[in-house]
Formats: C-alpha cells, sequence, structure tokens
C-alpha cells in the first residue's frame, strides 16, 4: 500500500509524460492529494481554475493514472485548499522601511483576536488513547449537550505537555464551527489577571467592563488556572464570574497541571466550585498511544520514517508528548539534511539527551523520604517494633519500594530489617486495599511520591 | 465563424481583457483571449489563473465558433484602426480575418479548446451593489494594502458587511484604511478577503459602468457580473486581522487644517523628506502654530508654519508623507482633521463632518 504523497507523486509522473510540458506545469503545479477514503481521492488544487480545468479535461486521464498505481480508486474529485507555496525565493521587502516605520499593534494575523482560539487545534488530529480517553469523552458529551450543565464545570488537569491545551482549544473550536452564533473565549488565566490588574488601574468604567466582558461568552475557557495561586483579588473575581456564567447555564472549562485541592493558596469556595462538575485527569500515554501519536504527527509533516524508528522512539521516550514532537521534528530536520531516512543507530545518541534518565535511589534513600515524610527516626522502621505510627511508614515504604521501583519482595524484606516476604506481601496487599477507601491514604503516598 | 460589429465596442472589451491575459505563464494560450459566439452576441473571455473576465457584446453572427488570439495582438491592431466604425472578421482553421472598408488583416490564432473555462460560483452568498458606490469603496482603501504578498491576508481589500454599511478595509501593517458605504441588502455572513491585484482589475472592467453588479461569494472565490461583463477572482482564505481594537477611541491632541493648505505645504516638504519620507511635525496649542520640517543632510532642509486650530496637548511626531498625501487623496472635504495619541502611536486622519472614511498611520522613528 503506497500513500497519499507517493500516489500522487507517481501519478504526476504518468501524466507528465502525456502532456506537455507548459500544460504540465501551469496546471499540476500545487497540487496535492488531500485525503484518500474508501477509494474516493480528493485532489486538493491552488485556485477555482485549475478545478474547473482539470474537472472538465484531464479528470479521465487523472482517474486513469490513479487506477493503474492504486487498484481500490474508485472516484475522484477536486477541493481548492491553500497549498504553502515554497518559500525561500520570496525575500522581505518591508524589512528595509520597518527599521524607520512602527508596525501597527495589529495582532498577529492568526490568533482569531476575538475568542483566543487557535484554529490549528482540533479533535481532527487529537489522538485518543486510554490516557486520555476520560477526558476526550467528557468533552464531546459537553459538545453533545451544550448549555445543559452536565459536566459544568469540566476540569482537565495533567502534566505538562499531555494535550489538555489541546483538548480545550479544540473543544472550543468545535463548538465555534457548529454554533456559530455561541460566543466561545479561551483566555489563561495568566492573561485573565492581568487584565484584572489593569482594570483595577483605571477606575470604575474599566472594571465595570472588565466584569462584562467574561459574562457574555456561553463557553468560557481557562488555561493553566494553577498559576491563580495567590491572587486572591483575581480568585475573588473568578468566583463571580463562575457563578454568574454558572447561574446561566453557560459552560466553562479549566485545565490545571494539578488536581484543584492540590492547588497552593486556592480558595477553598473557588476549590469546590471546581469539583462540582467533572474533574477527569489525563495520563501520561502508554506505548500504544504513543505511536499512534508519532505516527499522526510524522503523517501531517509529510514525513516517513521506517517503522522501527518510530518504535524505537515512542518505546524509549516516556510520558510528555511535547517532547515526543519536539523529537520527531528533530529527526525530520536531520534526515532532511542528509536527504534520507536516519537509521536506528544515528537515532540513538539524539534521543540520549530526551529519555529521562532511570531514576537510581537506594532502598536506604527511599525509606528516608518516608521517614522524613512521617518524621519518625529511620532506624525503628528497620527495627522490630510493631508500634502504629512506625508501621504505616514501613508499610508505605514497602508499598513504594515495590509499586514503583519494582523491587523483589524478599530483597525487600531483607533490606527493611530481615522480613519474610509474605510480610512484604501482606504489607503491600494491605496499604493497596486501604488507599481506595482512604483518601487521606492516597494523598499521603501522591505527596510521597512527588518527593522522588 | 463569422461575425459583424463595432469597433470601438470590441476595442474596448479586447483591451479590458488582455489585461488579465497570463503575461507570464508557461502555458502560451493564456497570453490570448477567447472570442466565441453565442446566438446573436460575441463573447470574450481571458484569464491568468487568478482572475477570470468575461464579457458579452452585441454583434451580428453569421456563422458561429471560436478562436483564441493574442490579446497584445489584438488590442495593438483594433487601437490603430480609429477611423474604422465597424469591422467584420472571419475565422477558418484558427486563422483570424479582420476586414474593414478599407483594411485586411490577418492573424495567427489558437486552436480554442485549449482555452481554460472560467469558474461559474452556483452556490454561496450573493449581494448587489452599485458599480459605483463599490468602486469608491475599493478606491478609498486600495492604496493601504500592502504590496508584497509575503502576508496575502493584508495583501488584500477585505470587505465585509457591518449593520447597513459595507466595509472596504486595507493596511499594510504600517497604515490603515477604513471606508463604509451604505448598504441595503441580503446580509453577507462572512467577509471577503480579495487580493489587491485582482480587485485592481475588478475595479478596472466596472469603471466606466453605472449599473448594478451582482457578487457571489464562496470560501474560495468571488465572481461580479454586470449586464455586460463577468469578473471571478481567487479570494485568500484566511482570517483578516482585527484591526478595530487599534482605531482609538479617544485623542490627546486634535489638530483641523484645511486640507489645500497642508497639502501645499507638503508638496514643499517633502522635496527633503529623504527616502523614508520622514516629516516632523512640531505641534503647538497655545500658538495654534504647527511646524512642518524636513531635513536632507544631503540637500537641505525646510522648516513651514501653518496657522491651525489646535485643541489638546503639545506634541512631537515624525510621519511617512507618503501615507499623508494617499490619504488626502481619497478624502473630499475641504477640511481634514488629525488626532494624535502621544508621538508612538498612531496618528488618525479624516474629513471634516465625514465619519465614513478613517486613517491610520503610525509614526516614524526619530
Amino acid at each position: 500500500m503506497i500513500n497519499n504523497v507517493q500516489l500522487w507523486e507517481k501519478t504526476l509522473f504518468e501524466l507528465e509524460g502525456e502532456l506537455s510540458r507548459a500544460n504540465f506545469s501551469t496546471w499540476f503545479k500545487n497540487t496535492t492529494i488531500l485525503k484518500c477514503d474508501d477509494g474516493m481521492v480528493v485532489v486538493g488544487v491552488p485556485n477555482e481554475f485549475v478545478k474547473d480545468w482539470l474537472q472538465n479535461k484531464f479528470h479521465k486521464t487523472i482517474l486513469r493514472s490513479l487506477r493503474n498505481l492504486s487498484d481500490n480508486v474508485r472516484g475522484l474529485e477536486y477541493s481548492v485548499c491553500k497549498i504553502e507555496e515554497p518559500k525561500g525565493n520570496k525575500k522581505s521587502v518591508i524589512q528595509s522601511i520597518s527599521s524607520q516605520s512602527m508596525a501597527l499593534p495589529l495582532n498577529d494575523l492568526y490568533v482569531n483576536k476575538e475568542d483566543g482560539l487557535n484554529p490549528r487545534y482540533t479533535f481532527k488530529d487529537f489522538i485518543v488513547g486510554s490516557f486520555n480517553e476520560l477526558a476526550y469523552a467528557a468533552s464531546q458529551a459537553i459538545l453533545k449537550k451544550v448549555g445543559t450543565n452536565v459536566y459544568n464545570p469540566l476540569f482537565i488537569y495533567g502534566n505538562t505537555g499531555l494535550g489538555k491545551t489541546h483538548l480545550i482549544q479544540a473543544i472550543g473550536n468545535e463548538i465555534k464551527t457548529h454554533y456559530p452564533n455561541k460566543r466561545v473565549y479561551y483566555t489563561t488565566s495568566e492573561k485573565f489577571s492581568v487584565d484584572y490588574i489593569n482594570s483595577v488601574g483605571q477606575g470604575s468604567k474599566a472594571m465595570a467592563s472588565f466584569k462584562n466582558k467574561y459574562r457574555v461568552y456561553d463557553l468560557l475557557i481557562m488555561d493553566d488556572i494553577q498559576f491563580l495561586s495567590n491572587k486572591e483579588k483575581t480568585q475573588e473575581e473568578l468566583f463571580h464570574i463562575f457563578n454568574e456564567l454558572y447561574h446561566n447555564n453557560k459552560q466553562i472549562i479549566f485545565s490545571s497541571d494539578k488536581h484543584p485541592n492540590y492547588i497552593p493558596a486556592l480558595e477553598d469556595r473557588l476549590k469546590s466550585r471546581f469539583s462540582a462538575g467533572m474533574i477527569v485527569d489525563i495520563q501520561e500515554p502508554e506505548y500504544e498511544s504513543r505511536l499512534a501519536i508519532l505516527c499522526a504527527k510524522a503523517e501531517t509533516q509529510k514525513f516517513f520514517p521506517p517503522k522501527e524508528i518510530i518504535e524505537y522512539l515512542a518505546s524509549s521516550i516516556q510520558g510528555n508528548i511535547r517532547e515526543l514532537e519536539g523529537l520527531l521534528n528533530g529527526i525530520i530536520c536531520q534526515s532532511e539534511l542528509k536527504n534520507r531516512n536516519l537509521t536506528l543507530n544515528e537515532i540513538k545518541p539524539f534521543i540520549k539527551n530526551s529519555a529521562k534518565p532511570k531514576k537510581l535511589l537506594s532502598i536506604k534513600e527511599i525509606v528516608k523520604v518516608v521517614c522524613d515524610f512521617y518524621s519518625i527516626e529511620e532506624s525503628f522502621v528497620y527495627e522490630k517494633t510493631r508500634r502504629k505510627e512506625i508501621l504505616k511508614p514501613r508499610q508505605i515504604a514497602m508499598f513504594i519500594l515495590r509499586e514503583d521501583f519494582n523491587i523483589s519482595y524478599p530483597s525487600i524484606g531483607e533490606k527493611l530489617g530481615g522480613r519474610d516476604h509474605t510480610t512484604v506481601m501482606h504489607s503491600c496487599e494491605k496499604i493497596k486495599v486501604e488507599i481506595k477507601n482512604d483518601l487521606s491514604l492516597m494523598q499521603e503516598v501522591d505527596q510521597i511520591r512527588a518527593m522522588f | 465563424m463569422n461575425f459583424f460589429c463595432n469597433r470601438e465596442t470590441i476595442q474596448k472589451c479586447i483591451m479590458s481583457a488582455e489585461r488579465v491575459t497570463g503575461k507570464n505563464s508557461s502555458l502560451p494560450i493564456l497570453n490570448s483571449v477567447l472570442i466565441a459566439t453565442n446566438k446573436d452576441s460575441l463573447i470574450i473571455r481571458a484569464t491568468n489563473l487568478e482572475v477570470g473576465v468575461e464579457f458579452q457584446i452585441p454583434a451580428e453572427i453569421k456563422k458561429e465558433g471560436s478562436v483564441a488570439v493574442s490579446g497584445s495582438l489584438l488590442s495593438n491592431i483594433l487601437s490603430n484602426i480609429p477611423d474604422e466604425e465597424t469591422i467584420t472578421v472571419s475565422v477558418i482553421d484558427n486563422v483570424c480575418k479582420i476586414i474593414t472598408k478599407t483594411k485586411n488583416i490577418t492573424v495567427k490564432g489558437l486552436i480554442p479548446d485549449d482555452f481554460p473555462t472560467i469558474p461559474v460560483i452556483t452556490n454561496g452568498e450573493s449581494f448587489t451593489i452599485q458599480s459605483q458606490n463599490f468602486i469608491q469603496g475599493v478606491k478609498s482603501v486600495l492604496m493601504s494594502a500592502a504590496i508584497s504578498d509575503i502576508k496575502p491576508e493584508i495583501a488584500s481589500v477585505y470587505i465585509y458587511q457591518k449593520n447597513k454599511q459595507l466595509v472596504f478595509v486595507a493596511t499594510d501593517s504600517f497604515r490603515l484604511a477604513e471606508k463604509k458605504i451604505d448598504y441595503i441588502g441580503e446580509n453577507i455572513s462572512h467577509g471577503v478577503i480579495i487580493p489587491v491585484k485582482n480587485i485592481i482589475e475588478i475595479i478596472k472592467v466596472f469603471e466606466d459602468l453605472k449599473e448594478n453588479i451582482l457578487f457571489k461569494i464562496t470560501k474560495t472565490q468571488i465572481s461580479c457580473k454586470s449586464k455586460s461583463a463577468y469578473i471571478t477572482s481567487r479570494v485568500v482564505q484566511g482570517i483578516y486581522p482585527d484591526y478595530e481594537q487599534i482605531i482609538p477611541k479617544n485623542n490627546t491632541t486634535e489638530v483641523l487644517i484645511l486640507k489645500q493648505d497642508f497639502i501645499n505645504t507638503l508638496k514643499l516638504s517633502t522635496i527633503f523628506s529623504g527616502k523614508f519620507n520622514k516629516i516632523q511635525f512640531i505641534i503647538n496649542p497655545q500658538q495654534k502654530k504647527c511646524l512642518i520640517s524636513t531635513k536632507n543632510s544631503d540637500i537641505g532642509e525646510t522648516e513651514s508654519t501653518l496657522t491651525v486650530n489646535i485643541s489638546g496637548e503639545p506634541i512631537e511626531i515624525s510621519l511617512n508623507g507618503k501615507h499623508i498625501f494617499d490619504s488626502l487623496n481619497v478624502i473630499a472635504e475641504d477640511s481634514i482633521v488629525i488626532q494624535f495619541n502621544g508621538s508612538n502611536k498612531p496618528a488618525v486622519i479624516r474629513g471634516v463632518g465625514d465619519n465614513s472614511f478613517i486613517y491610520l498611520t503610525m509614526p516614524l522613528t526619530k
């Protein structure tokens, strides 16, 4: 099975032989295959003139060539699309003037100022895997029932580079396309607080316009809410805006890198409101998802590295999607430079810097962290005491050693005061069960884990 | 093919069509115009694959057919037989014979089958505007569009509907012009960004007409149709910058000047304004004086004083003289008002009593 780019290249090669040079370069320059669904090929053309002409004059020829190359081609359509012309010959002409002249403070051409959304983020290129399927499902539910307060507010949290911003912007963009009269607004908590601070300095009129500005939206998306910590007045303003929007059945979406309860210095009334709707987390993607993400990314870049390289990348880099993309870009750049695909060995040094170093901690160090957390003497853990305040840290230490560091039961037992491996198994099992029922224990374990 | 028609009518159309033939195209047929018959009228078509035009003119058709002939050649021939009132054209085997009372001209043509078709918009939104209104709107802002097409969005004129007005905007990111034209008619849901090179062709086609033009727009194409002419152009697929937020609502200094006085002074000043067209303004509200000076270290300098009406704070600012001239050319009023918001914020120029046109220009650095 050949891919679209190759298919089109081969088709063009055939057509080039049949047509005169001038004809070919006029009509087939800047064309591409946009997609190929069930044998229906959509060819992207630069303008309507070309579309008309290909349709009227070359339709049969193109279709015949396509069929020769790929058996499952059934139909052919044309669509006018924006095709980036290769840059390089266009030199900046304005530069000489701009040294003297100041530019108008026009915003970046490509950010739609009114809603702050970046149209680049859509669901089309959003990869759903088990790591984010819950968040995805929640967002789809919101899209289906806009303004009904299902999952309102939606709170998405997860580590950096896992696609939170992509997801919430995609919701905004999707609503914008399906409900053009809904007012969508995307902002970051930082922008919000700057906006607030500016309005404070400028008297009551500015304040009123600030208050009104955020209350007119049907969908308010606020990114990186964790930066609101310690900004009491901004929080208070957000609280009022939240209430107003919530009462009018307007959807609100937040994202943060932490669960709301762990955001320091966040007012309780905000915390409780964040928890009122739906809180979902985005985990780190597992191997299959990473593979899918890399493949999709390579596809959009029109770059097709050998399979084993993608697989190697997916297996050696954990977690952060942004890092994955960065590395892939690096590899694309390298292979464009060398004009061939890189081998696995060439890629390895590349990865070296980015692959997360496996943490090497001795058992002793881990035990020390746990003991420090519970402020007990380290030595007690190794003794034969069964006092409750010692027992719990010891069991947690065993649990973490087993779960996070994969140390065998017997060696845990041996290192923690020469205990039998069944004791260790019992401890781990016990914590595992308790953690499900005991919220405070879960928080404690999470906090300890954060220290490694 | 054989037809008989008025020389002046066909000449005008051929010359208009010749403008949009593909001059640098590798496909030779794009240099030509297509002449075809349609019952009792003649169709003249040309395209450079950016813009396509089609004219329909009355003619006496004796035999149907079509031919493609070099546009420049044909317009050259027609403009050199000014005494002839009518011409007869016959085509056999793509050879075109133009016969007048006293002249016999033979022109080689090309196979008309290879001539590109011109897209016709069937779906999409449509609206109607009187041709002169449209042209006025476009011409008021045209000069502000960016010349280089690095950013295609701003190498264009942006047209959209707002309330009961049609708004025309162009900017090259150093200055901006906005013109509003009264408009009653169908709602236009999304604005359209037309490349500046193409909109020039559009207004050229309708310049001499005074009739309603029917516009049709889709995401990729715009077409304009009058009784006798049809022109279609690619549109820029993109988002026009949100310019409204940069139009200042207040001002710190306001200057009222008679346009002609201002033009006269500027004309003198530009002699010394150098390649950046830099003109310095020192505005003094107390003395009601505006000092305009330019300086060129190679050739000399000027300094002139204008007595004007000023309110607000004193200000010193350098502006681009060419930008100011461009705006004065489209302002019809006798007196203009210039508003400032400090020496590094855009200056606003408009005609006194005219709210339909607004012009912003950024100051130059000192």
